[in-house]
């Protein structure tokens, strides 16, 4: 226990630092300034900034990026609430009660509430990481090269199961981005592979020119195409204060939100985008007047959004401990970490611990900034609500394609970028899910060294994913998921054939 | 049979998986003990191309009375020209011209992609996002790009 208190203390020297709560300033209102933007979700605010953080110090780099991806949530909710358009999955079950709320004029209150339960929520995710990880990095010490194999199959199955677009088309997707994550040099044997004799290729696609292309790119397109403007809620944002009713109902809520979405965020894959939907059910199926749900709920807004906020803390363990992301966010997030030249892992609390725990201790800073900055600058948020889409949108392509030609100074990766837009749009079109896209591409290069190794480990042998328990859960688990899924499917095939 | 973006999707995979097992043989599989570096491509290849067969049949068996999805609406096709375009030819542009004919190029091209865009906030547009990229990334950090580049 005392080495538990000494590590906050550290974490928190280390994020209280001058330059450390700079790049946390930065990054939460940053990322608050343009996941605020409609059709800025956080994944696109972070694909963009990451070529921003190249330049930096790792731990100053992930302070930035945490910083981003706190205020791009916390951005996405106020477009949610005040707009009813949700930057990404997770944030749409907050348009349902919020922006009814921000209709009857309590627009002010909503966005109290999901800042104060994001925050409480936050905290608690804090708290538990802190709790949690070390523990979780000394199992994860014990995994061998076919349990991590096994987890990754694991994490990408799981992830699939939920893929918009069905299981196949997920999985595809998947499979499609792990083999696009083997570009370049073989590190076992140095051979080229997929490189087409293109020499930029040979140290591979780099992720944030993909990241770019897939999300960014994609998603211009698609907007300025669905040309159905989403009407601007300019009426007043009224009194920020909840009422001391909506207080009564709202507390609850976060409480039971951030429980269920604690939970939910550790789990490989599927967790992020289950928690808040989840979180809304249990309140409406608990509640004692159900019907009141959808017409403006305080526990409508505050159960989920704390779910959501608690699931993307704790779903940094899978991620920091393991090297298993669990959603698109989170890979971005490890991409950033290998580029860095940090290898997640059980090590990493022991190898890194000024950056481990300096990291935790300016995720709960960044949640405390959000509340005390972002409160009092609603109203200059509101205003960039308004400014029109036709405008936006060069504004945000001008910042990729300057963001990306920065990293290499080479135009083929202006090139790389038209290619992956192109590519991310069609699937985009085509129902593919980019999540898993993304997903396979960075966990791509980590299941095949794993995979090899434990193969030549056990001599060819490919009971071992069988023979050793761990490993033997993760495949169960998986294949368990994967049928529950393809049934279902199968089900669903079949009713639309005899329909 | 009417066609649905699941048969693009399904020859995708089968198109990829193919290339990649095709590939993957003349890397060189090894063996189960020692696995080349062709040993993934193949296994996932293959994996991919049963994918793509299975969503094919699935698309076959379902697309009885489903609306067929047109890969791209017809108003995304304006936007999806112009946006490449521009990036493309910024691509192009920003190598021996330098940023600001790029960026010039990348904005107005750009502008092209939505119909609601005025030709008159187009200096302006030029002007704003100009100085905002120029603000940020050469002076705010520091990345010495050039700007202008008169040797052309």
């Amino acid at each position: 226990m005392p080495d538990f208190f000494s590590s906050i203390v550290l974490g928190l020297q280390v994020a209280a630092s001058i330059d450390n709560l700079f790049y946390c300033l930065l990054g939460v209102t940053l990322g608050t300034a343009i996941g605020v933007l409609p059709g800025v979700g956080p994944i696109i605010t972070i694909s963009l900034l990451l070529p921003l953080t190249f330049g930096l110090p790792p731990t100053g780099s992930l302070i930035l990026l945490a910083g981003i991806y706190y205020g791009a949530a916390y951005g996405g909710s106020t477009t949610s609430i005040l707009l009813n358009l949700p930057g990404e999955a997770s944030s749409a079950v907050t348009c349902l009660d919020g922006h009814q709320m921000a209709r009857r004029g309590r627009a002010g209150s909503a966005l109290a509430i999901a800042a104060l339960g994001s925050f409480f929520a936050g905290t608690v995710g804090t708290v538990l990481i802190a709790a949690a990880a070390p523990a979780m990095a000394s199992i994860a010490a014990r995994f061998g090269s076919a349990e991590y194999a096994a987890l990754v199959f694991c994490a990408l199955v799981a992830t699939a199961s939920i893929a918009k677009g069905g299981f196949i088309k997920g999985i595809g997707s998947g499979v499609l981005g792990v083999l696009l994550g083997l570009v370049g040099a073989d590190v076992a044997s140095g051979v080229f592979r997929f490189t087409f004799g293109i020499s930029e290729l040979r140290d591979g696609i780099d992720f944030a020119v993909l990241a770019v292309g897939l999300f960014a790119v994609s998603e211009i397109i698609t907007t300025i195409g669905s040309a159905g403007k989403p009407e601007i809620v300019t009426s007043k944002v009224g009194r920020l204060w909840p009422s001391r009713d909506e207080f009564r109902r709202a507390w609850p809520a976060v409480l039971r939100g951030t429980t269920l979405g604690s939970f939910l965020g550790i789990l490989p894959g599927a967790g992020l985008a289950m928690s808040s939907f989840s979180a809304y059910m249990v309140e409406k199926s608990i509640s004692e007047q159900p019907d009141r749900f959808g017409a403006g709920a305080v526990e409508g807004v505050a159960a989920p959004e704390a779910a959501n906020n608690a699931a993307s803390q704790t779903a940094f363990i899978p991620t920091l401990m393991l090297g298993v992301p669990g959603s698109p966010v989170m890979a971005l997030f490890l991409g950033a970490l290998m580029i860095q030249g940090i290898n997640p892992g059980p090590s990493m609390i022991s190898n890194n611990p000024a950056l481990f725990w300096g990291l935790v201790g300016s995720m709960w800073i960044g949640n405390l900034m959000l509340v005390i900055l972002n409160l009092p600058l609603i109203g200059l948020w509101v205003k960039l609500l308004a400014v029109p889409y036709h405008w936006l949108y060069l504004f945000v392509l001008a910042f990729a394609c300057v963001g990306v030609y920065s990293i290499g100074f080479s135009s083929l990766q202006i090139l790389t970028l038209v290619v992956f837009g192109a590519v991310g749009y069609l699937l985009k079109r085509a129902d593919c899910s980019l999540a898993m896209f993304i997903l396979g591409f960075v966990l791509g290069p980590m299941f095949e060294e794993n995979f090899r190794r434990a193969m030549s480990l056990s001599r060819g042998d490919p009971m071992t994913f069988i023979h050793r328990p761990i490993s033997l859960t993760f495949l169960v688990l998986g294949i368990a998921i994967l049928l529950a899924a393809t049934t279902s499917l199968v089900r669903k095939g079949a009713q639309e054939a005899t329909d | 049979m009417k066609f649905h973006a699941d048969h693009a999707v399904g020859v995708l995979f089968i198109a990829a998986g193919g290339v990649a097992a095709y590939l993957g043989v003349d890397y060189g599989f090894g063996s189960l003990s020692e696995m080349g570096p062709g040993a993934l491509p193949i296994l996932l290849g293959a994996t991919l191309l049963i994918f793509g067969v299975a969503l094919l049949l699935q698309a076959h068996l379902a697309s009885e009375g489903r609306p067929s999805i047109a890969l791209m609406p017809r108003e995304e096709l304006r936007p999806f020209v112009a946006i490449l375009a521009a990036l493309f030819v910024f691509g192009l542009l920003v190598d021996s011209a330098g940023l600001l004919p790029g960026l010039f190029a990348l904005v107005c091209i750009g502008w092209l992609a939505d119909r609601r865009g005025r030709l008159k906030e187009l200096p302006l547009l030029l002007l704003a996002i100009g100085a905002i990229i120029v603000a940020i990334f050469y002076f705010g950090l520091g990345i010495p790009f050039h700007l202008l580049d008169w040797s052309i």
